[in-house]
C-alpha cells in the first residue's frame, strides 16, 4: 500500500532567501506596505510503501537520519505536515504560495541517495516550496482582492509584477489557512 | 580626430563570479570596458555604449536564477539604453536576468515570455558543465554578425537553470520566423538533436540563446568569455575548433589566436564600431 508522507523543512536560523525575497517585494516591487512578513518552506512529497501512515513516517524519519538530503538537524526543522490541506497548518495571518516546477520536481538524486543509504519502501520524491506571506492586513478570509494582491506577489508576469513563480516553468497554488487552495498559475 | 573606442559596462551584480574573466574578453575586442557595480549612478551608466551582464550566481540564485537581479532599478537604466538600440549581452545567469525581466524575448511589451528552468537530463539533476556544440540559425542578432547560418561554434556551459521554456505555444515558431534564435544545440558537425548531450538541458526547440526583435539585446546560456583564446578548447574538441587547437600544440602565437568565444563577442563589438565609425 502506498502512503503519501508530507514533510515540511524549514531553517532553524535566519533565511537569507525569504529575507532577499522580502527586501526584493518592499524595496523593488512597491509592497511594502502590503507585506508584514514572508518565510520559506521546503515540501517533500514522499510515496512510501508501508502498511500504515505511522510506518510510512518512521521510514521517512530513517531516511532523514540516514541521508542529508532532505535536511540538515544541525540548522533545519523538520514536522510532518496536514497530507489533505498545504494550507491547514498555517497562522491565521497567514496565505501560503506553494510554488512547483512543472518539470523537474521529481528528485532522482533524492531517491538514489535514499535508496544508497539503504532505506527501503520509498519509491517516489517531490520537491515544491511553499512561501508563507503574512500581510500587513491580517483580514483576508473572503477578502475578495486578497486572490488579486496574492498574484501580484506570486506570479511574475512582468518586471515590477510576481516574484515568486516563472508561470512558464512553474505552477503556483494559493493556499489559505481556512483550507481553501486557489490555483495562481495552472 | 580619431574617435575614441567604445565603452562597455561589464554589470557586477552581488553574487556574479565572471565579471573580470567576461572583461578581459570584452577588452580583447578593442573597446574599453569597466565593470560597473549594479547600485552605481544610473546616469553614468546610461553613458557607456553597450552593457555585458555576466555569469555567476547573483544574489545566490535566491528564488530563482535571475528573479532578483531582474527588479534592482538598474535594469532600468539597461533597458532604455536598449531601447534607444545599444547592445545588450546576457551570459548565463545574465541571460538568466534578461529573460526574468522581459527584456528578451520581448514580443509582449515588457511582459516575462519565458523562463529558464531546471535541466532536464536523464539520471541525474542539478549543476551541469560542459563544451556545447551551437549551431548558428539567424544572423539579424547582435551575437551573429558575421556568421554564417549552420555555423557550429563550440561554447562550454555551466548551469543548473538554463532550460528555455514558455507557456505560449506559438512563441518559439515567432522567434524562429522573426530570426530572434540565435544558436542552438547540435552535434559537433551541426545537426540539430534534442538528445542528451547535445542538448544539454532539455532546452525547448535546443534554443541555447535569443534575442529580442531589434537584435540588439542576446541572452546567451553558453560562456563566450570562457573560450575567447584558441588555449581555452581542448584538444579533444570534436570538430574544426578541436583541430585548430590540435594543429597550435606547442605554438605560442597561435595559442593566443581568438577562439570560438571571440567571435560572439567580437560581433557584439562590430555594431559598437559601426555605431562609432570606429
Amino acid at each position: 500500500m502506498v502512503q503519501n508522507v508530507r514533510l515540511a523543512v524549514r531553517l532553524k536560523i535566519t533565511d537569507n532567501e525569504a529575507f532577499s525575497a522580502l527586501e526584493a517585494l518592499h524595496a523593488k516591487m512597491g509592497l511594502s506596505g502590503v507585506v508584514a512578513g514572508l518565510a520559506r518552506e521546503t515540501l517533500w512529497d514522499l510515496d512510501v510503501e508501508a502498511s500504515t501512515h505511522e510506518a510510512a513516517r518512521a521510514r521517512v524519519e530513517e531516511a532523514i537520519s540516514r541521508t542529508n538530503v532532505f535536511l540538515n538537524p544541525n540548522k533545519h526543522y523538520h514536522s510532518f505536515a496536514p497530507a489533505e490541506s498545504v494550507g491547514a497548518d498555517l497562522e491565521p495571518d497567514e496565505v501560503g504560495v506553494v510554488v512547483t516546477d512543472r518539470e523537474g520536481a521529481d528528485s532522482p538524486r533524492a531517491l538514489a541517495a535514499v535508496a544508497r543509504a539503504g532505506v527501503s519502501g520509498i519509491i517516489a520524491v517531490r520537491m515544491r516550496t511553499r512561501w508563507r506571506i503574512r500581510l500587513t492586513s491580517p483580514a483576508i478570509q473572503g477578502h475578495p482582492e486578497a486572490l488579486e494582491l496574492i498574484k501580484r506577489i506570486g506570479v511574475t508576469t512582468g518586471r515590477d509584477a510576481g516574484l515568486l513563480a516563472n508561470p512558464h516553468s512553474q505552477s503556483a497554488v494559493a493556499v489559505f489557512p481556512w483550507g481553501e487552495q486557489k490555483p495562481l498559475v495552472a | 580626430m580619431k574617435p575614441t573606442a567604445p565603452r562597455v559596462a561589464v554589470i557586477r551584480f552581488p553574487g556574479l563570479n565572471c565579471e573580470n574573466e567576461t572583461r578581459r574578453a570584452v577588452l580583447a575586442q578593442g573597446v574599453d570596458a569597466d565593470i560597473f557595480m549594479w547600485n552605481g549612478p544610473t546616469d553614468e551608466l546610461a553613458g557607456y555604449d553597450g552593457y555585458v551582464l555576466p555569469g555567476g550566481f547573483s544574489y545566490q540564485d535566491r528564488v530563482r536564477a535571475g528573479a532578483i537581479a531582474a527588479k534592482d532599478r538598474i535594469m532600468d537604466c539597461i533597458i532604455a539604453q536598449a531601447a534607444a538600440g545599444k547592445p545588450v549581452l546576457g551570459i548565463c545567469n545574465g541571460a538568466q536576468i534578461l529573460i526574468e525581466s522581459g527584456l528578451v524575448p520581448g514580443l509582449g511589451d515588457g511582459q516575462v515570455e519565458m523562463g529558464l528552468a531546471r535541466n532536464i537530463m536523464p539520471d541525474r539533476d542539478g549543476y551541469y558543465s560542459r563544451w556545447a556544440y551551437l549551431r548558428v540559425e539567424s544572423t539579424e542578432t547582435a551575437a551573429t554578425v558575421g556568421m554564417v547560418v549552420g555555423e557550429v561554434v563550440p561554447v562550454p556551459i555551466a548551469h543548473a537553470e538554463g532550460r528555455f521554456v514558455t507557456s505560449d505555444p506559438g512563441l518559439v515558431e515567432r522567434l524562429r520566423s522573426n530570426g530572434q534564435i540565435a544558436f542552438t544545440y547540435a552535434t559537433p558537425d551541426g545537426a540539430f538533436s534534442d538528445d542528451f548531450p547535445w542538448n544539454p538541458n532539455g532546452s525547448t526547440a535546443g534554443i541555447a540563446a535569443i534575442s529580442n526583435p531589434g537584435g540588439n539585446v542576446v541572452a546567451m546560456m553558453p560562456h563566450p568569455e570562457r573560450c575567447s583564446w584558441l588555449y581555452q578548447v581542448p584538444e579533444t574538441l570534436a570538430g574544426e575548433w578541436g583541430r585548430r587547437r590540435r594543429a597550435a600544440r606547442g605554438d605560442g602565437t597561435m595559442l593566443i589566436a581568438p577562439g570560438p568565444g571571440a567571435l560572439v563577442l567580437r560581433s557584439i563589438c562590430e555594431r559598437l564600431f559601426a555605431a562609432e565609425g570606429v
